[in-house]
């Protein structure tokens, strides 16, 4: 009896939620979004179309974000890249019932206090473009080539820590993988493991 | 990684107190953390273990050495003196904790990660040596803080056999037992199929096992899409474990390096191996995973569940409407007879159930021939032939017409089943069975989906096991009135009330005339439904002359005789419709709901949409009985509108493999299936009872498709 009671309620059972981790990847096309910007501006992925686009997921809670704000490693890298006239979009997707969440307001800032100069910050409160590019850690990092094209897809470095005395030892990945397209050649490295705290997604 | 110059090792060595035991716990937010040595001293040349304790809070986790979807694996940094070195980490198996639509692979509770260091051999007996080690954690619930902690301890060096530490030799003994072991008596292979990775545990030994849960965890990232549920199948030679693969699969080379787990073990006191395996490509095993007989979820339910379940099931089907009237005929038959000899009743009841058990089987039988042969088909696949259906629709009306009293052949409705009534009663019960299983067949109850899923998957001697529960079931109302005949005395003496009874029963008889009449129009079109109205008119005028033909002369009688048999013939030949269908069908999709197919499906999952998707037949009366009284229902309507919930429909009431093989997928044989998949996910889908209620459907959409 207790066996088919347990199958009943197998039966019944919620299945677990999953994420469309197979949606983005190197060699795939990037999926097409607009969202609003933290200055009520629509960002759309394709009008950036012939430049490099960074998408970096972020979330200011989160102590490996913290680690690369804190150094200035982050800040630094996004200028060097919007210099060469690379597109760098934050994106936010932390759910508004987090408590991780952050409206434009206080984004713009913690953007401000970060010294943090991306070419536009979009929040993606429904995770709906998260999960669509499958975007698992904050940080989380993509670059999509002119064609539109992913050519990198993973962590920021090499040494998943929290800790800021790894970054000048860590291999930049999004870095070189920038430094090998604009310099023409393929991406030696295009996908590795992302690391940091999970993207807060609305369940 | 020495995060600290010897030196200052010495230094910190020297200046702190010397604690022969185990670092003090330290406190850090939402963990505890301790250093613990095995034994208060060292040995020269003799390992010692050392576990780092990590205790954390409620609900909080710290990782394994592959974190899944986040999160970071705690480390340890050894500072020790010269001579000495620390292995890697000895992780336990982790388990899989979801947070949100992710899913990360750590410990929860309190964890001991046990550490060995290797002893110098020439040590002095009598000094004392430093251990000092760092551990780095993560530790995570909805929010993650990374942690730290420094201890260091001195271990007197001793010849004698050190002593064990009092408090915590136990649980490092228990966890070095449970660390996961090399896999023994079982084969392992992987390979890639389609989108899956398949694991495969193969063993002579295989059936002797009782494995209900197997989980695969990858050393490293990028094998599998974390989240996606991991799907257990039992096969001929063991079982099989299907988990997505994640996109960054294409660039891995290499063998397959990780750990699986299995609930409740692999053996006496195994629960973890460790897996290190090859991965091959399916093409070059896809014909014997065709031949093997990949279990349905439902393998778990055991033989014995599933027999309960078909025997309940069965005894179900007599309550259904196309059911019901012909067994209340049979039951009156019963008190007919049961002035009889007690005996003869129960010879009755059996020849019934016998006749019950043999039609079951030859249905069961051609199904797995069938399906041997490779054609696709499921349970109900009697009703997808339009020339079965109308074959039941003359049946019924026959039946019914009977029943209403338009005609009488002896007393007996079911010498009706054939002119082959014979000379024998109990040919004539048995013949009854067979009627009630024809008619049955279609109806899918609760309960029973469950069942025949887990029969068609089984090997030839348990799916007939499955079937004469089902059978046994079915007849069990017969055999209780057979046997206990006391029961039978309980209803009213024979009387008029039986006529009017019998006359009311004709009515329901009708109305399965007119279903079926419907199917048949949904199979073959209007032009087929009209013939068969006609063809009923012709048997209805035919068997009206034979009933008058009782009270002609003996001349006319022969006259009205034939001209009743041409009617028949004329009236079947002329309703016959073609075994051809589909063009003329008009498809069960409209309004909001879209017709099903792997793409659209597909397609909408990839839009990040919930999907809610109706395996239907028009043949079908559990579905139909859903659709008008839940799926259309305006609750659920309005609730599918507002969650932006797509809706799509896979029509089986004519032959299709795609969807035969869609329900096969997930576990099942026949409609109705409700299948519910979460938004933004590609996780399995959530199935629904077959008996639907508008509070289950609106829950299952409040959990795919929750409120934004």
């Amino acid at each position: 009896m207790k066996k088919l009671v347990a199958a009943l309620l197998a039966m019944s059972m919620a299945s677990l939620v999953s994420l469309a981790q197979a949606a983005a990847a190197p060699g795939q096309a990037a999926p097409e979004f607009s969202l609003v910007d933290i200055n009520g501006k629509m960002q759309k992925l394709s009008d950036y179309r012939g430049k490099y686009v960074v998408l970096e997921w972020f979330n200011s809670e989160c102590p490996f974000v913290q680690k690369h704000y804190e150094s200035g490693n982050m800040q630094s890298l996004q200028a060097r890249y919007t210099q060469k006239g690379v597109v760098w979009l934050g994106v936010n997707s932390t759910s508004p019932r987090h408590s991780n969440f952050r409206d434009p307001v206080s984004s713009q800032a913690i953007l401000k206090d970060w010294k943090s100069a991306p070419t536009a910050f979009v929040l993606d409160p429904d995770g709906k473009v998260g999960k669509q590019y499958g975007a698992r850690t904050t940080p989380h990092m993509y670059v999509i080539d002119p064609k539109g094209t992913l050519v990198y897809v993973g962590g920021i470095d090499d040494k998943p820590s929290t800790s800021q005395r790894d970054i000048p030892t860590a291999k930049n990945l999004v870095a070189v993988a920038l430094a090998e397209s604009l310099g023409g050649k393929p991406v030696g490295t295009p996908s590795a493991m992302p690391y940091g705290c999970s993207v807060k997604y609305d369940n | 990684m020495l995060w600290l110059a010897p030196p200052l090792i010495i230094l910190i060595t020297a200046l702190a107190p010397i604690t022969p035991v185990a670092a003090d716990p330290v406190q850090r937010p939402h963990i505890e953390a301790e250093l613990i040595p095995e034994k208060s001293s060292l040995r020269p040349g003799e390992p010692l273990t050392v576990a780092l304790r990590l205790k954390m809070e409620k609900h909080w986790h710290t990782y394994w050495k592959n974190p899944g979807d986040s999160g970071l694996p705690t480390r340890i940094a050894w500072a020790l003196p010269q001579g000495f070195s620390a292995g890697p980490i000895q992780w336990p198996a982790p388990r899989r904790i979801n947070v949100g639509p992710l899913t990360n692979f750590g410990y929860e509770g309190e964890i001991l990660l046990l550490t060995d260091i290797q002893v110098p051999a020439g040590l002095a007996a009598g000094s004392a040596v430093p251990i000092t080690a760092r551990a780095d954690w993560l530790v995570c619930e909805a929010i993650c803080i990374p942690g730290d902690a420094t201890f260091s301890f001195m271990l007197p060096v001793g010849n004698e056999p050190a002593a064990a530490d009092p408090k915590w030799a136990k649980a490092i003994e228990r966890t070095r037992e449970q660390l996961p072991r090399e896999l023994e008596g079982w084969n392992l292979d992987a390979y890639l199929r389609g989108n899956d990775l398949v694991l495969r545990l193969s063993s002579a030994q295989a059936k002797l096992t009782r494995i209900h849960n197997l989980t695969l965890f990858p050393d490293q990232d990028g094998w599998i899409a974390n989240a996606s549920p991991q799907r257990m199948f039992r096969t001929a030679g063991g079982y099989e474990v299907r988990v997505a693969t994640a996109a960054a699969i294409r660039s891995k080379s290499g063998p397959l390096t990780g750990l699986i787990v299995a609930e409740p073990g692999l053996a006496k006191g195994i629960s973890a191996a460790v897996v290190e395996v090859p991965v091959e490509s399916a093409t070059a095993l896809a014909d014997e995973i065709l031949e093997e007989p990949a279990l349905s979820p439902f393998a778990d339910l055991g033989l014995l569940a599933a027999l309960g379940l078909a025997l309940l099931g069965g005894a179900i089907l007599n309550l259904m409407p196309c059911v019901f009237p012909v067994v209340s005929i049979k039951v009156l038959g019963f008190i007919e007879q049961a002035r009889g000899k007690p005996a003869r009743l129960r010879a009755h009841g059996l020849a019934f159930a016998a006749g019950v058990m043999v039609s079951f089987w030859v249905v069961a039988g051609i199904l797995r021939a069938l399906r041997a042969q490779g054609e696709a088909l499921g349970w109900g696949y009697q009703l997808q032939s339009p020339p079965v259906v109308a074959a039941l629709a003359f049946l019924f009306f026959v039946l019914a017409l009977n029943l209403s009293g338009l005609f009488q052949v002896g007393s007996s409705l079911q010498s009706l089943a054939g002119k082959l009534r014979l000379r024998n009663d109990y040919a004539d019960s048995a013949l009854a069975g067979l009627l009630a299983t024809l008619v049955a067949t279609p109806c899918t109850v609760p309960f029973m989906g469950a069942a025949l899923g887990f029969a068609l998957t089984q090997p030839a001697i348990v799916a007939m096991l499955v079937f004469s529960a089902l059978a046994l079931g079915m007849s069990s109302p017969y055999l209780l009135l057979c046997f206990w005949p006391a029961l039978i005395r309980r209803i009213p003496r024979p009387g008029r009330w039986m006529e009017t009874l019998r006359q009311v029963l004709a009515f329901p008889l009708y109305l399965t005339v007119v279903w079926l009449a419907w199917v048949l129009g949904r199979q073959a079109g209007v032009d087929a439904v009209a013939r068969l109205l006609a063809g009923l008119t012709l048997i209805a005028a035919a068997l009206w002359l034979m009933g008058r033909w009782r009270a002609s002369t003996e001349t006319g009688k022969r006259a009205t005789m034939i001209a009743a048999l041409v009617l028949a013939v004329v009236g079947c030949l002329f309703a016959w419709p073609g075994n051809k269908a589909a063009e003329a069908v008009a498809d069960e999709v409209s309004g909001p709901w879209k017709r099903w197919s792997p793409a659209a499906l597909a397609s909408a999952r990839a839009e990040g949409r919930a999907v809610f998707v109706d395996f239907t037949a028009a043949w079908c009366v559990t579905c139909q009985v859903n659709k008008r009284l839940v799926l259309e229902s305006d609750a659920v309507h309005t609730r599918f509108e507002q969650r932006k919930v797509v809706q799509l429909r896979a029509d089986w009431t004519n032959q299709d493999a795609q969807i035969t093989a869609a329900l096969r997928d997930l576990g099942r044989i026949g409609v109705p299936v409700y299948a519910v998949y979460a938004a933004g996910s590609l996780g399995a889908p959530i199935l629904l009872p077959e008996l639907l209620t508008k509070e289950r459907v609106l829950r299952a959409i409040d959990e795919a498709a929750p409120p934004s």
